[in-house]
């Protein structure tokens, strides 16, 4: 059983506590319950991972989800953890009001931001054209990179949250597949562990040419889009993680476990356009 | 049946030929995809004039890289540096889509290590 007592904020140190109760259990095949009952908080980066263990795990573990505070029921409720999980109700994306895009997958990655781009601009007004850019492209570039990669059963699982009072959206996307350093060992065996394989998928110029036309700058350019924007991005694989923080400076630290596949996570300010009704 | 006139993708002066991407991109294909469709159609044109070519990606939203490398490849492939380099000339939607377009051009003459 996978109790998680404790609060999943989206910050690296919560997701790396689940990660270490969870994985365990799906690595021997012995997970039958996530309890996350006594959280009093959850973000789109745990709907994200929670929703991809459970989607790709063979025998489908009982998820006991939070039912207080309202407003944590209610992320339940419009991140689509509930319905998905829980038999609980359907979220409602169109709601005015809902600041979460529920649980989706997408096989199409030219179109993998329009509700993301639709949950922003239904906060926000109008967009700053080069915000909404920089955002389209760091969802095409995930999305692309699981189709073209991660072998992943599930595909990729996103959800995304709009923060009306620190004015950011938050996105979270997961697979379940090979993780970039098992991707990467096939071209280049000496990658032997996971942060050696970020450090080189960040700068860039390392594929595993799962097509011939890859060149190896998809999660780099992803990396610079959010660093230009003064955003935040972790980057989870297998058993390790790179974290570049508002001040523009990367960590690397292992996980304590080994997750399956890679789940990016990244915080973006938003910019509304000059001639916004809001500005 | 009715035959399905195609959209207008290039438009020809004396000296230039205009190629629109968002005229040739169906984004019900898959992105590479969409790169490889457009490189043809600007290889057929290119062989059979003599005309300097504009690329223009006007109107094209969060273009990723997976889109420029195959085009840029097999430009490269088929037409050649030189020309890639003295005969093509690359319109943009914005500052962000240029600067992944300059990154994708840099790796296509530095790709990755063996």
């Amino acid at each position: 059983m996978a109790t998680l007592h404790f609060n999943l904020d989206d910050s690296v140190a919560s997701l790396k506590r689940a990660i270490q109760v969870v994985e365990p259990e799906v690595a021997t095949e012995t997970l039958e319950l996530i309890d996350l009952k006594a959280c009093r908080y959850l973000g789109p980066l745990a709907a994200t991972y929670i929703a991809s263990v459970w989607l790709s795990a063979r025998s489908k573990p009982q998820v006991m989800l939070p039912t207080e505070p309202p407003a944590l029921a209610a992320f339940c409720r419009f991140s689509g953890l509930a319905q998905l999980i829980a038999r609980g109700e359907a979220p409602d994306p169109s709601n005015a009001k809902s600041e979460t895009i529920p649980i989706s997958t997408t096989s199409d990655a030219w179109n993998a931001y329009v509700p993301i781009g639709k949950l922003v601009h239904r906060h926000v007004g109008i967009l700053d054209a080069d915000f909404e850019e920089s955002l389209r492209l760091c969802v095409h570039e995930v999305f692309q990179n699981i189709s073209d990669h991660s072998k992943s059963g599930i595909g990729g699982k996103f959800c995304a949250r709009y923060m009306n009072q620190k004015r950011h959206v938050r996105v979270a996307i997961a697979d379940r597949g090979l993780g970039i350093q098992a991707t990467l060992h096939t071209r280049y065996p000496e990658i032997t562990d996971a942060q050696t394989a970020l450090r080189r998928v960040i700068a860039g110029n390392y594929s595993a040419q799962s097509h011939t036309r890859n060149l190896g700058q998809g999660l780099s350019n992803l990396a610079r889009t959010v660093e230009n924007c003064g955003g935040q991005l972790v980057i989870f694989t297998q058993d390790a993680c790179a974290r570049l923080d508002r001040r523009r400076n990367w960590s690397f630290e292992g996980l304590g476990a080994k997750i399956v596949g890679t789940i990016v996570y990244f915080e973006l300010p938003v910019d509304e356009a000059p001639d916004s009704p809001n500005n | 049946m009715k035959r399905r006139i195609p959209p207008t993708t290039d438009v020809m002066t004396n000296e230039l030929i205009i190629i629109r991407a968002i005229d040739v991109i169906d984004q019900n294909d898959p992105i590479p995809e969409s790169g490889h469709k457009l490189a043809k159609l600007v290889i057929e044109k290119a062989l059979r004039s003599k005309v300097s070519v504009l690329i223009s990606f006007k109107g094209l939203r969060g273009v990723p890289s997976s889109f420029f490398h195959p085009l840029l490849q097999d430009l490269l492939e088929k037409l050649g540096a030189q020309w890639l380099m003295n005969d093509v000339n690359f319109e943009f939607e914005s500052d962000a889509q240029k600067s992944v377009f300059d990154r994708s051009r840099k790796a296509i003459s530095n790709p990755p290590p063996r």
